[in-house]
């Protein structure tokens, strides 16, 4: 029992040797960098998941080939859904904090069907807000039908802009199968309904039928650059030839309002509104599953979209339809 | 005996400023990408405008902070609670030793509350200043708490010395040192 007024002892336990502690000091450090940097992703992922609840003007970027369905894996070629980009546009209009939308386009265009969702969504938003679109590299076909839906358009003037016009062709193996006396077996109910299956050969007549209904496609197309650009029908189906137009061509016809980049768009944004614009991006965070599995998107029906046959790979068809304008016409 | 308190004072100083360094470097950096994506305003000014308008984003920022605190108060427990030293503590030959027995968890932690950034811990960083530059260096507040000393890592020649001196500094205020 120590004595009164004895101070109480300090026991001071000899440490492990100094390489150890150091080696631990090191580990341990190293250990709790690598969990922070695991929680910094989760916390990405619920703060900034599928929204962009900051910043007063909100940026959708419309990248690559544009598809009904969801978005691809990350290791494969850019696509938009059209279901996500309705969602950030609707989530914008609704977002009391976001004063204007920008598009951000960069895509050699895609399904009638999505372009026609996205472009619809567009008006909508416009009827509260501004929507602001920018033309990168390449807002053809129907990435410029959603162009043409927003208030105002930039480009770049080298910029692949137009391309008004639909797409369906697709290869037929017909010969190929006689060639190699392989049989096609025609079992249907319904005679048009293998129409385009490019295993038989095409008919006049279904070749006459699937024309129709890519004119009929062709036609809302059209009527909706005249509208949304404020042009006579005539005038726009002059220049619906499939033809892509640079950017400085498109300004003088007036499919485009200004040759500018994206902080051309943005500084225009600033002027109209009278605010400091803080962007936010609004996109879709793929979940460890999607980008594991790389799903790819399934295709719209082969009439009526501005994307060939579902058997050529779109990757393809991107780097076809960039390198060689005429592709479209 | 003056220069020993300020000698103990200054690595104490150094050491935790290399801490800082180090748990800055890899436990704060992974989140500044974060805090930057949350509030891209400018100015302190512009700053505040942003945050009053947008209550989320504070939200969000208390959340991040919350996190960083914890991971920078890991790095001290875990450190202190292992070995009794940090890295910033290796390279200043100075390490934590309990007044009991063993050293325990609450310890650690009651001893490093003042990383907390929110009320009321915030305004031990002040308590932990002024105790240690009253003591020069010896003692701060939250040691008394917790039953803790920081001292000179124990050279086998000096180990009596050392701890006699340890022993002066349980007294507050120590005018006999």
């Amino acid at each position: 029992m120590p004595q009164k007024n004895q101070p109480p002892q300090v026991i001071v336990h000899p440490p492990p040797s100094l390489w150890k502690r150091w080696l631990t000091a090191i580990g341990t450090i190293i250990t709790l960098s690598i969990i922070a940097t695991m929680i910094t992703g989760m916390l990405y992922l619920v703060l900034f998941g599928e929204s962009a609840p900051f910043g007063n003007v909100g940026v959708i970027n419309i990248r690559g080939i544009i598809l009904t369905e969801k978005s691809r894996g990350a290791f494969s070629s850019p696509a938009t859904s059209s279901e996500d980009v309705v969602k950030f546009l609707s989530d914008a209009k609704k977002d009391d904090n976001i004063k204007a939308v920008l598009l951000d386009i960069n895509s050699p265009g895609g399904s009638a069907v999505a372009s026609y969702e996205i472009a619809e969504a567009v008006k909508q938003v416009r009827q509260k807000k501004p929507v602001v679109s920018v033309i990168r590299e390449s807002g053809a076909s129907g990435a410029f039908w959603v162009a043409t839906a927003s208030d105002h358009i930039f480009a770049n003037p080298l910029s692949s802009t137009g391309s008004i016009g639909v797409v369906s062709s697709y290869l037929e193996y017909a010969g190929l199968l006689d060639r190699f006396n392989v049989t096609y077996q025609r079992l249907v109910v319904g005679r048009y309904k293998d129409a385009g299956s490019p295993f038989k050969r095409l008919t006049g007549e279904e070749k006459r039928i699937i024309q129709g209904k890519l004119d009929i496609v062709g036609d809302v197309f059209v009527k909706a650059v005249a509208e949304n650009r404020n042009l006579t029908l005539e005038k726009v189906r002059e220049y619906a030839t499939g033809m892509v137009f640079l950017g400085s061509e498109a300004k003088e016809m007036g499919l485009i309002d200004e040759l500018g980049s994206k902080q051309d768009a943005i500084d225009f944004i600033e002027k109209k509104l009278n605010i400091t614009a803080q962007l936010t991006e609004y996109q879709k965070v793929p979940s460890l599953i999607d980008v594991l599995s790389g799903a790819s998107a399934r295709f719209a029906p082969t009439t009526g979209q501005t994307l060939p046959s579902p058997y050529l790979d779109p990757a393809r068809f991107e780097a076809i339809a960039l390198s060689d304008p005429t592709f479209y016409s | 005996m003056a220069k020993e308190s300020s000698g103990l004072f200054l690595r104490r100083t150094g050491a935790f400023i290399v801490d800082i360094i180090c748990s800055w470097a890899f436990l704060v950096r992974p989140f500044a990408g974060l805090i930057e994506k949350s509030v891209s305003t400018k100015g302190f000014a512009a700053t505040v405008a942003f945050l009053s308008e947008h209550p989320q984003t504070v939200f969000s920022l208390n959340i991040i902070s919350l996190f960083v605190s914890f991971m920078v108060i890991s790095y001290f427990v875990l450190l202190q609670y292992v070995t009794g030293q940090t890295i910033g503590m290796l390279a200043f030959s100075l390490r934590v030793v309990p007044l009991n027995h063993r050293l325990h968890w609450w310890q650690c932690i009651t001893r490093n509350l003042f990383l907390i950034p929110f009320f009321p811990f915030i305004f031990l960083m002040v308590t932990e200043i002024a105790t240690l530059a009253w003591s020069k260096g010896e003692v701060r507040f939250l040691e008394r708490i917790s039953q803790t000393r920081t001292i000179i890592e124990p050279h086998p020649e000096l180990k009596e010395h050392v701890t006699k001196k340890a022993l002066r500094s349980l007294s507050w205020p120590s005018k006999h040192i």
